[in-house]
């Protein structure tokens, strides 16, 4: 077993939803669903934001796509217009997610 | 099998007008979707409607009209936009202009009005989603309701080539031709999810035909320079096949469209649109044809007895300001600019948390991680709300004196100031909005 970033197994996808974001991740190859989703819950995914976002992340299992979908809570105060952030979306926010670690 | 074609012809105010061109000369079309209107979009078009009651509409609406519609007028394709904003009379009004222009005759023009609910909003007073006061305690601007299919079908009705709506939920652009096509009632609310997959699938135009996709390693696009917009063919049981402009770039695939699928999307389950609450959470994909995706597996339940409202909120200023260091110890400058910047700052009376600085090449857009390497080039960014235009021009002003008061080999600044307009949310009853349809002819002059 070995450590990797999760943009060596998965691909993502940001959207701007008012203050939060949402990123939905896809797994390559399928058969490493299980394996990874359990590496990659809500909890780890609200740690890996911390700084970025300052509220909670729900998950949900699209097991069919391959998927995984997270909302991410308080992450642009104010919402797109009212961000401070450089990238007011967030959209650039589903690479970072991409930087995770998982073990395969 | 009969089938519909429609087309993404605007995914966003300023899309591609050219890409728009290409589609309906290639994509044999019934119906051309032109979006327009992000949610702060509708606020400025009411403060531009309140200068000058002949605008309000949006944003290179008349630019569009006059690349596609003679084009769309020969080829038989309806046009359906939301781009009249908060002012769809007067957009029908620069139609029947550009038509004129043309020299375009009996061109028909539909308009679906009552979006606008800010009497309504006033009367009742309602709570705001995100900030928990009601609205009269906060400096708001203007209250749009997102119409939906309902609401639009008397004008795809009439018949007519163009069809023009303030504030309408996106996927309903789509989803009316659909309704009215196929005669589906509105009711049916598994047919109604399953069009509201596909109008999901469309509404952000190349976001699935390649574009916010391609990343030039694993994802890889054939000539996005070319990304073409997306079609969608969809049958009487509300499957669809999800392609892009014959002849163009771009790509059309599984993965392109799962992403596009759960994009801005909460719960998958549970997608609230005023015409139904689609569940996106069993929809499948199999390609077809190169480039062609066939859509399964949506549905949808009974829809809420209310509309979402959006509402654009006063929120004073943002400034900004930017200045670049390269070369040896560009870091340490920069760290240095930031550190003069902010105490300026404070001390004019801004406070930290209305405050947020980065270095970017390091940590602005991911925040600060350990183990990254370091970059030539860096560059200083610091941005700040503030109540009046004067204290936000404030901050780039600060930036800009670090020319001659600040680091050494300083390069490139920029400072922007612009008004906040805040979008956000509450709910209407469905009762307390009268919506209506009124149709424009183009006559022989």
């Amino acid at each position: 077993m070995k450590t990797i970033r999760l943009h060596e197994v998965a691909h993502a996808r940001a959207g701007d939803k008012g203050e939060d974001t949402t990123i939905s991740v896809f797994l390559y190859d399928d058969t490493f669903y299980d394996q990874i989703v359990e590496q990659i819950g809500a909890e780890q995914v609200r740690a890996h934001f911390t700084g970025i976002a300052s509220g909670v992340v729900e998950c949900f299992l699209l097991p069919q796509l391959a998927a995984v979908h997270y909302v991410i809570r308080g992450t642009r105060k104010g919402g797109v217009a009212a961000a401070l952030e450089l990238d007011a979306h967030g959209k650039s926010l589903g690479w970072h997610l991409l930087q995770m670690h998982v073990k395969l | 099998m009969r089938s519909i074609r429609i087309g993404t012809g605007a995914g966003y105010s300023g899309d591609r007008i050219d890409a728009a061109v290409d589609l309906v000369e290639r994509g044999n079309l019934d119906y051309l979707v032109l979006e327009g209107l992000a949610e702060r979009t509708t606020a400025l078009a009411h403060l531009e409607k309140r200068e000058d009651p002949e605008k309000g509409y949006g944003q290179f609406f008349e630019a569009r009209m006059y690349a596609l519609l003679a084009l769309c007028k020969r080829k038989n394709v309806r046009i359906v936009t939301n781009l009249g904003a908060a002012n769809p009379q007067a957009a029908a009004r620069v139609v029947v202009r550009v038509a004129r222009d043309l020299d375009m005759n009996g061109l028909r023009v539909a308009t679906v009005l009552g979006a606008d609910v800010a009497s309504s909003i006033a009367k009742e007073d309602p709570h705001i989603w995100e900030t928990g006061e009601p609205v009269s305690h906060s400096d708001w601007i203007s209250a749009d309701a997102y119409l939906g299919v309902e609401e639009m079908l008397p004008a795809l009705a009439a018949g007519v080539d163009v069809i023009i709506t303030g504030r309408v939920a996106d996927p309903s652009l789509f989803l009316a031709p659909m309704v009215s096509e196929w005669g589906w009632s509105l009711t049916d609310w598994d047919r109604l999810g399953k069009g509201t997959v596909l109008a999901h699938l469309l509404e952000c135009g190349a976001q699935v035909t390649g574009g916010y996709f391609a990343d030039g390693q694993k994802k890889r696009v054939d000539d996005l320079l070319h990304v073409g917009m997306p079609i969608v063919e969809v049958f009487e049981n509300g499957e669809g096949i999800i392609s892009k402009t014959p002849g163009s770039g771009g790509l059309v695939s599984v993965q392109t469209c799962k992403e596009q699928l759960l994009y801005e999307v909460m719960d998958p389950s549970t997608y609230i649109t005023p015409d139904v609450v689609a569940d996106f959470s069993n929809v499948q994909f199999q390609e077809v044809a190169e480039n062609c995706v066939h859509v399964t597996g949506g549905s949808g339940n009974a829809r809420t007895d209310s509309f979402k409202v959006t509402l654009g909120v006063n929120q004073g200023f943002i400034g900004e300001g930017f200045i670049a260091y390269a070369g040896h110890g560009a870091i340490e400058r920069a760290q240095m600019a930031q550190a003069i910047v902010e105490q300026r700052l404070k001390d004019a009376g801004i406070h930290a948390q209305d405050m947020k600085s980065d270095l970017v090449g390091m940590n602005a857009l991911h925040g600060d991680a350990a183990g990254r390497p370091e970059p030539y080039e860096v560059m200083f960014r610091i941005a700040a709300r503030a109540a009046n235009q004067t204290m936000a021009d404030r901050v780039g002003e600060e930036v800009e004196s670090l020319w001659l008061n600040g680091p050494g080999g300083p390069g490139g600044v920029r400072k922007y100031t612009r008004p906040v307009i805040a979008a956000y949310s509450t709910t209407i009853r469905r009762s307390a909005v009268k919506s209506n349809v009124k149709l424009v002819e183009v006559d022989e002059r």
